[in-house]
């Protein structure tokens, strides 16, 4: 029983080896809905009632010792809404590196991705604090600022132009130090294309408070621009329904030809 | 009520003298043309449904009015390339414009049966004709003394037709293919693309796709050579027909397993304007009979059936076996930089993995291992050149004289716009997958298959248009 299970695992990572990139990503998830996040994602956020009283001098010195667990969230959040964005281009570095490196490719690749979104991660958490404080620790203005940034930043042309690049893929290196580093320089390309077509839809998640019922509908937004119609970024509601219909297929697991 | 019959698509070299199916054409097309350009019905937005550039359009006036960008981005640079959905996204299309026409042909009190023709290039040439010829109502620009509407400049050739389309080009290897859907990682391309989503680009090219589709496009040039113009010629539709005539021909072959079954292929939505200019939906399934949606084709009879009269019934039938379940495609080698081709031969050399050396020995040993070749992000501008690909060919002679060492074709139809960072794939280029099995299990039963290296060869099959600048990312060689 054991060995079968090991044999159907070994054989779904060589035919999806972007799989792994789901597998964390999932990980990523269930530690966010789970209580220890939540309670990490509380120390920096700083919402609501929390701040009400307090001084704005208060504020940013009670908020100070939110940062370990508020980086350590943005991780968390990073992982699991943005990890699935690259899960394609994670496909294309594993099948064309030797199946003997592959592992390794992965790494490069993953590593260079997730570490454009990781230097972002301070800059965001600073602009979601300052934004709540400013706001007296009321996430509906930063919240609606956040919202208006988003929408209007979908309909620009940088926008459109980043999430075009998001689909680029690159010829790689087979052998050795040269493999590693156009795996690695591919990953922080990717993640620089990803963190510019959905900086501002990621903003509206920090300047609520990493509300997870916000999470969700965001990170099914960019999934939706991203894998359904490849060109184009989703401008009208109206036209979510059929994005979503289109995603449902996208979202089916590449079989092996 | 009854239903009509289905409406014929006929061979454009096989009307009779006295058919009108082109004269009604080129009034549908005149119609269209005095369209605005916001009007889905037009010919101008019917071809910015493939694609459209605003600084490319040979027809851009300063009176224009576009549609809203929104409309624009769910309506126009729908074309799918380099996906499964190439044949059911542009059946769609086809069939949408053919009735755009057609309703157009019937208000002007033209026959309610009316189709496009399909332009069958690899139909064998008898007597004076020569299908590889661009047909003659195509070629001048005037009839009589009005405009020609059927002509489009700039076609290679000139008004003589002959765009120097060779044999090459309008092979039907990829009937042979069993399998609708291909590999996205390195192996078999499938006859009718890989596995994507919305796929405005090229990236992997189905077998299908790849010639004689893509050969055609470089080859009759002008408008053709873009995916922003191509709709603008009256050519281009005829020329969509046969490959999605060729849809019908590999689905009626014995070996052939079918459309693909799976949702993700089938239940895929797509938006377009019918003939009333309303915009609909349809599905990539809804695209799988011509006869449910009320046409059929004159002919598609099995090119390489003993009994076809084509000059490629020759053709050795060698089925590909791509059939049941496989694992997926491993590299075996690949070059470590990139590689230009220019006006004359270019080459390249691939390392065999130390690793991989012992299972491509193998490929003769009557294993089911198979190998392919990968032209991989292939990038570049200028209009887009053919190139004929040969493998192996020794050192210091001339591949034209190695027909035996031929693979495949790159024919480099959207190049220009797949290497724009501007571009739906954000300049990936294009990918070619062609396989070499049977040439290197021959080379291994002749004793001259060298284990550590593979030799490619990039050979122009015409002369190379002026401006072009093309670059390969990688080749590489995969087994599976």
């Amino acid at each position: 029983m054991a060995g079968q299970a090991a044999e159907r695992l070994s054989r779904l990572l060589r035919e999806r080896p972007e799989a792994w990139v789901y597998a964390v990503s999932a990980v990523c998830w269930a530690a966010l809905i789970l209580a220890p996040a939540r309670s990490a994602a509380a120390g920096f956020c700083l919402g609501g009632d929390a701040l009400a009283g307090l001084s704005f001098a208060s504020r940013v010195a009670f908020a100070r010792i939110g940062w370990a667990p508020a980086l350590a969230h943005w991780l968390l959040m990073i992982g699991a809404m943005m990890l699935p964005m690259a899960a394609m281009a994670a496909r294309h570095v594993a099948f064309r590196s030797f199946r003997q490196r592959r592992g390794r490719a992965l790494a490069a690749f993953l590593l260079g991705y997730a570490t454009i979104w990781l230097a972002a991660g301070p800059l965001y958490l600073a602009a979601g604090l300052l934004l709540r404080l400013a706001a007296g620790g009321s996430m509906g203005v930063p919240l609606g600022g956040a919202l208006a940034a988003a929408a209007a930043w979908q309909a620009t042309r940088a926008k459109r132009r980043a999430l075009r690049r998001c689909h680029r893929t690159v010829p790689l290196a087979p052998h050795g130090w040269r493999a590693d580093r156009s795996c690695l320089r591919f990953g922080l390309d990717h993640g620089r294309s990803c963190l510019t077509s959905c900086w501002a839809l990621m903003l509206v998640p920090a300047a609520a408070g990493h509300e997870l019922l916000l999470m969700l509908p965001v990170a099914l937004v960019a999934l939706c621009e991203r894998r359904t119609l490849g060109a184009e970024p989703l401008l009208r509601p109206a036209d979510a329904w059929q994005r979503i219909v289109n995603l449902r297929p996208s979202l089916v697991p590449l079989r092996a030809r | 009520m009854a239903s009509s019959p289905p409406r014929v698509r006929k061979d454009v070299y096989k009307l009779a003298s006295t058919d009108k199916t082109l004269e009604w054409y080129g009034k549908a097309i005149n119609v269209l043309k005095n369209r605005p350009i916001k009007d889905p019905t037009s010919w101008r937005y019917q071809a910015a449904i493939h694609g459209y550039n605003r600084s490319e359009d040979p027809l851009k006036k300063s009176s224009d009015v576009l549609p809203s960008s929104s409309e624009q981005a769910k309506f126009w640079n729908q074309c799918q390339h380099g996906s499964w959905y190439f044949l059911s996204w542009h059946r769609g299309y086809l069939l949408w414009f053919e009735r755009t026409c057609l309703a157009a042909i019937v208000k002007l009190g033209g026959p309610k049966d009316w189709a496009l023709p399909y332009w069958n290039y690899s139909s064998k040439a008898t007597g004076t004709v020569d299908p590889r010829l661009i047909p003659p109502a195509f070629r001048q620009p005037t009839v009589g003394v009005s405009p020609n509407p059927l002509f489009t400049p700039g076609h290679q050739g000139g008004t003589s037709g002959n765009a120097g389309i060779t044999s090459f080009d309008v092979s039907l290897e990829c009937l042979k293919r069993t399998k609708f859907v291909g590999a996205s990682t390195g192996g078999s391309p499938g006859f009718g693309g890989i596995q994507t989503g919305f796929h405005h680009d090229p990236g992997t090219l189905g077998a299908c796709e790849a010639t004689p589709h893509n050969n055609i496009h470089s080859a009759v040039g002008g408008f053709m050579w873009s995916f922003n113009t191509a709709g603008l010629d009256p050519l281009f539709w005829l020329h969509h027909c046969n490959i999605d005539r060729l849809w019908e021909v590999w689905r009626a072959r014995s070996t052939s397993t079918g459309d693909p079954t799976e949702s993700a292929w089938k239940d895929f939505l797509f938006n377009i304007h019918n003939e009333t200019g309303a915009a609909i939906t349809f599905k990539s399934s809804a695209m799988s009979s011509t006869i449910a949606n009320g046409y059929k084709y004159q002919g598609i009879s099995d090119p390489f059936a003993a009994t076809a009269g084509s000059i490629l019934a020759s053709v050795e039938e060698t089925p590909v076996a791509d059939t049941g379940p496989r694992p997926p495609a491993e590299l075996a080698g690949a070059t470590d930089g990139s590689i230009s081709l220019g006006q004359g031969r270019s080459s390249a050399r691939v390392a065999i993995a130390p690793h991989a050396q012992s299972i491509l020995a193998s490929v003769g040993d009557d294993s089911p291992k198979r190998v392919f070749l990968n032209i991989e992000n292939i990038t570049g501008k200028g209009p887009p050149g053919t190139y004929k690909v040969f493998v192996n060919v020794p050192e210091g002679e001339n591949p034209d004289d190695y027909g035996d060492h031929f693979v495949g074709t790159l024919a480099l139809f959207g190049i220009s716009e797949q290497s724009s960072g501007d571009a739906a794939h954000g300049g990936s280029g294009l990918t070619f997958v062609l396989e070499i099995t049977d040439l290197v299990q021959k080379l291994q039963d002749e004793g001259r298959w060298n284990e550590s290296d593979l030799d490619v060869d990039f050979v122009p099959l015409r002369p190379v248009p002026d401006g072009m600048d093309v670059k390969v990312g990688r080749v590489s060689v995969y087994h599976a």
